[in-house]
């Protein structure tokens, strides 16, 4: 065991949110290690082409995706071993997200106030609103630089100022489902998305725009355009030297003092050897599923249920967010939806409480309809043909191999687009991640066992929004329109995992509080989505970077109060 | 393998599986990153071997273009008696031929590209 010197703080995962807690708390002056347990790429290694573009690597084999069995039991079905959530991997991410930047609307915050909470479920308002996250949403927008048009959505929660960069330009297929949108009553707009519009950003002069090469989901971007950690936080904050970064390293347990505080980090690196890194604070940031499982190892005789989990709830009221899909070909067209990033357009109008209010929809809540997308949401021909006729059916009568297979697949690439609904998930404590007691994964730790029912509400919203997609894509002229509700989980294959740590002001009812800090270890704090009351219907990136901020002002805050020195 | 490959993605107007080099795709996958694949991918082949000599008399290179599909057909249905892992087997096949066809070439398949040329 090699055991390394107390730093100020130490951020397990690299991601999204550790990222900015890294970053920032090394900038405010803290002493900073950082774990990840996937592997340091230099930004340069995405500037090739041949390396950016690989579909097999990237697509197939998962190159920056967390690629160890899980064991997922779905609506009570038999137990399916394989890499269940679309994990993110590497220094510096979310490297492979989509870079969809929506805000919550205000009502997201509010569900249980607003709609009670259905039989079944456990439906809370968040311990804070969407004005105490607003200066934060702003930073992050302005970090990352998030592209934008606004106002164009009427149903956007209020901003105090515009978005930093101008919006996507709208492609054919954007502009194709945009018009049939508007034909059906809604209101399209261009999806807001961290991706780089015009040349240069701030401090990340090397960030070039966007060039719509199509390989933005589930890949590093060639040209630095896609918004993450890699580009926007951590070149200045390990210019400060107060940042120290150790890739290939796996937290295997937090382990506390005689008090109750957090007081190491257990770790294996690449080559297998065990470590052990004290700190004053601790941000657990390793993905809401993980940060889950690493409480629940994380076992000791003041936290016989795991650490932090005197409410029971560590790992529980699991949301995903659920969807439904469809495509259309468009014979005559060339739309060519394989280029271009993954944000095209969206409406709405059948969020929030629209669908019951104004459609009479028999559930709560609601969902975005994104569209002019490629399937399955990220481009390129081997993602497609190995898509279309797996979990997506293939238009009657063409065949799933064969002279008839290929010919679709050709005469298609180019001439179709996707429709998606991001379904706002009910939150059941019955949904929940634990560790599974056969299977063993990585250095022969337990691996992560999910199990997950769909709420009533869910399925009647999946088979709505079903019905919507095939409308508009009627609507826009689609010779061929294929629509389905996925096998497993939208949000799991997105890797929008939510809940598993939720925040809360009660300590019995939650297990951090609304910075992220752990009700019952002071010097510990969860970022990421596990913190999330309710899933809203929405994707769940920028209001992960909006909380990591404020988390990271709160930790400095209280370290320059001395809420974290040795004898407090 | 590389008979069943080209069933899957035929040559016609456009290249198929043989042309693009999709067995050597195949072979070099299970070296390495499918691995894990080898016993299953064997085994399957074997049974291939067998319930295609027992249906037809004989091996599945001499079945005529027609009996190789309608054999297939057979086997993604999973209607070969006493072989349940057949669909599954199928589905394998199917997915692997594909990303022999559209990956790039530094994987053995789409050789010079020819996977991708229909695509314009």
């Amino acid at each position: 065991m090699e055991r390394h010197r107390t730093t100020d703080a130490c951020v397990i995962g690299l991601g999204a949110s550790g990222g900015i807690l890294a970053g920032e708390l090394a900038k405010e002056g803290m002493s900073v290690v950082g774990l990840e347990a996937g592997p340091w790429y230099q930004r340069e290694i995405f500037e090739r082409l041949e390396e950016s573009h690989d579909e097999l690597a990237h697509f197939r084999l998962g190159r920056l995706r967390w690629n160890e069995p899980e064991v997922m039991i779905y609506n009570g079905g038999p137990r399916m071993v394989f890499p269940a959530i679309s994990r993110n991997l590497g220094v510096g991410g979310p490297l492979h997200w989509s870079c969809i930047s929506y805000r919550f609307h205000a009502s997201d915050f509010q569900v249980k106030s607003l709609c009670g909470n259905p039989e079944g479920a456990t439906v809370e308002d968040w311990p804070l609103g969407y004005g105490d996250l607003e200066p934060y949403y702003d930073r992050a927008e302005y970090a990352f630089g998030v592209a934008g048009e606004a106002g164009a959505n009427p149903f956007e929660a209020p901003r105090a100022r515009a978005f930093p960069k101008p919006a996507l330009e709208t492609r054919p297929a954007g502009a194709l489902f945009r018009d049939a949108a508007a034909r059906s009553g809604y209101k399209p707009f261009p999806a807001p998305a961290a991706i780089a519009t015009t040349p240069g950003y701030g401090h990340s002069a090397f960030r070039l725009p966007c060039n719509d090469c199509g390989r933005c989901t589930f890949y590093g971007c060639s040209r630095h355009a896609k918004g993450v950690n890699l580009v926007v936080t951590l070149p200045d904050a390990l210019a400060t030297g107060r940042l120290e970064i150790r890739p290939g390293c796996m937290a295997v347990e937090i382990a506390v003092d005689r008090h109750g505080r957090a007081k190491s980090v257990l770790y294996r690196d690449a080559a297998g050897h065990a470590h052990e890194q004290p700190a004053r604070v601790f941000i657990s940031c390793n993905n809401a599923a993980y940060v889950a499982w690493l409480f629940l190892v994380s076992k000791s005789k003041r936290f016989p249920r795991g650490l932090a989990n005197g409410s029971g709830l560590v790992g529980k009221n699991l949301t995903f967010h659920a969807s439904a899909f469809g495509y259309g070909t468009f014979a005559d067209r060339e739309l060519r939806v394989g280029l271009g990033p993954q944000a095209a357009v969206a409406f709405d109008d059948l969020n929030e409480d629209r669908p019951r209010d104004a459609y009479g929809a028999p559930f709560l809540r609601g969902a975005l309809i994104s569209g002019g997308i490629a399937l399955p949401f990220t481009g390129g021909p081997l993602a497609f043909g190995t898509s279309i006729g797996t979990f997506v059916s293939l238009p009657e009568g063409v065949t799933r191999w064969g002279e008839g297979f290929k010919n679709f697949v050709y005469r298609y690439y180019n001439r179709y687009f996707a429709v998606f609904a991001l379904c706002e998930d009910l939150p059941a404590e019955s949904n929940y991640v634990a560790l599974d007691s056969k299977i063993r994964g990585r250095w022969g730790m337990p691996a992560l066992r999910i199990v997950y029912n769909d709420h009533p509400n869910t399925v009647a919203m999946q088979r709505f929004m079903r019905r919507k997609i095939e409308d508009v894509l009627k609507a826009a002229g689609a010779r061929h329109v294929v629509t389905a509700i996925p096998g497993i989980p939208g949000g799991a294959a997105a890797g929008h995992v939510m809940g598993t740590t939720r925040m809360g002001a009660d300590p019995a009812r939650s297990v951090v509080d609304q910075f992220g800090r752990a009700h019952e270890v002071p010097n510990l704090f969860v970022g990421g989505s596990g913190v999330f009351v309710t899933s809203a219907g929405l994707n769940p990136t920028l209001t992960i970077l909006a909380l990591a901020y404020r988390t990271a002002d709160r930790i400095v805050r209280l370290w320059r109060e001395g809420a974290f020195a040795p004898d407090a | 393998m590389d008979a069943l490959a080209e069933r899957i993605w035929p040559a016609g107007r456009t290249p198929g599986a043989r042309d693009a080099g999709v067995l050597h795709f195949i072979d070099h996958l299970l070296a390495t990153h499918y691995a894990p694949q080898q016993t299953a991918f064997r085994k399957g082949l074997r049974n291939l071997i067998k319930h295609c000599r027992k249906r037809y008399g004989r091996d599945f290179c001499r079945l005529t273009p027609a009996e190789q599909d309608s054999f297939l057909a057979r086997l993604e249905a999973g209607k070969i008696v006493d072989w349940p892992e057949a669909a599954q087997f199928f589905e394998m096949v199917r997915i692997h031929t594909i990303e022999g066809m559209l990956s790039d070439p530094k994987y053995r398949g789409n050789r010079d590209g020819v996977g991708w040329r229909g695509l314009l």
